[in-house]
């Protein structure tokens, strides 16, 4: 991503650390910067760490924040037989031993689509999660067809030319340049088989029978340029959080499905709005 | 993006009928040409590229996809309400997509541009 594509406030970036560790017996990548509270980010189907690193940067210095790539995806070594997990479950409790792995405890966390959808399902499985910030998050995504997860590794079938409208098409008109241009590369970069598992695991996602389980605070933000994670989704999981210690909705205009790179700043301070709830 | 394919696409409208006609689009790079007609029609619809094939290649037959779905969904769809890749959702969409799973993939991004 070069200089001249970037709001000025999103370079240059600090140093961020990238580091292996083993998360059931995967080599998994992430990367990690900042001191103070640990905060877990999630990044969406099929791509990986880097969403987070313009709002890694902007928070370094009050939080100690971790992104991770999920297995088979960005840096992370696949898994052994099938490459990536393809359940949201399977999903967290992976997230929650790669916590262990770092030594995190207690944590906050961040997430965005499935990361946001996984966002509310880890306080929901634990308590180790002390506040949760959901980015175009919902407890049912049933949003994928079968056939279309199919297509995603058919031999005949470029992902990232079929994919690429889909995903544009779900930017809002306030990102910033550079925001675009590396949504567009990541739909360039695409891994089938990442992608595939992930959005295999958001279409099966249904986790509102969990949602009373989840008692640290929320905040729910929801870009309202998202067809996909329509605003009538996020409000139905809303009333599902029905023993959320505090709930706060947040409408992100003109902001679509990745508001973490759309919108860095604001994100930014969601995440310190969450930190300042959870003290 | 170069894509670069020629591509006969037949597409049954189901319902909405008096919605299509008249309907001649201009589309990106790639689409020369939309015409959709009434019902009954059925060889009326085509979606041409250029100018060099790439589906006919793996379909060697006559590549085609159907698009069908009540008026409703037609209905927002040519008004621009909701964009293509949206009609076509399984959760927020009217339209039923079937036919050559392959045109399919590859027709979803022009039909995308034509239905901004």
């Amino acid at each position: 991503m070069s200089r001249e594509e970037l709001p000025a406030a999103l370079w240059p970036l600090g140093d961020i650390a990238g580091n292996y560790v083993e998360v059931a017996g995967v080599r998994s990548y992430f990367e990690s910067c900042g001191s103070g509270p640990a905060v877990l980010l999630l990044h969406t189907a099929g791509r990986d760490n880097r969403q987070w690193q313009w709002v890694m940067d902007l928070l370094r210095d009050e939080f100690t924040l971790y992104a991770p790539d999920l297995p088979g995806h960005g840096k992370s070594w696949p898994r052994h037989g099938e490459p990536c997990l393809n359940d949201v479950s399977e999903m967290a409790d992976w997230l929650l031993e790669f916590m262990s792995a770092v030594g995190q405890e207690t944590f906050l966390v961040a997430g965005t689509s499935l990361g946001g959808n996984l966002a509310l399902l880890l306080p929901a499985s634990s308590a180790r999660v002390r506040g949760t910030l959901a980015l175009q998050g919902a407890d049912l995504t049933p949003t994928i067809s079968e056939t279309a997860l199919d297509l995603m590794s058919h031999p005949q079938v470029s992902l990232p030319h079929s994919n690429m409208d889909f995903s544009l098409s779900l930017v809002g008109e306030r990102a910033h340049h550079g925001a675009r241009s590396f949504i567009e590369w990541g739909v360039s970069s695409l891994s089938p088989l990442a992608q595939q598992s992930d959005l295999r695991a958001y279409t099966r996602c249904d986790i509102r029978e969990l949602m009373r389980n989840v008692t640290c605070p929320v905040i729910m933000a929801h870009g309202d340029r998202d067809w996909l994670v329509s605003r009538r989704m996020v409000d139905d999981t809303a009333t599902r959080l029905i023993n959320a210690r505090s709930l706060e909705m947040v409408s992100l205009r003109g902001i679509g499905h990745f508001p973490h790179v759309e919108s860095p700043l604001e994100v930014a301070a969601l995440v310190r709005k969450l930190g300042t709830s959870v003290e | 993006m170069d894509f670069r394919s020629e591509i006969l696409a037949r597409i049954s409208v189901m319902e909405g009928d008096s919605i299509l006609p008249g309907l001649v689009s201009r589309v990106g790079d790639h689409v020369i040409q939309l015409d959709c007609k009434e019902r009954g029609s059925a060889e009326a619809v085509l979606l041409r590229f250029s100018p060099e094939g790439v589906t006919e290649a793996a379909d060697a037959g006559e590549p085609s996809l159907r698009v069908s779905g009540p008026a409703w969904a037609w209905s927002a769809l040519l008004a621009r309400q909701m964009p293509y890749i949206a009609a076509i959702n399984g959760y927020h969409g009217g339209l039923t997509v079937s036919g050559n799973a392959v045109v399919g993939a590859w027709l979803t991004p022009a039909l995308s541009r034509v239905f901004a």
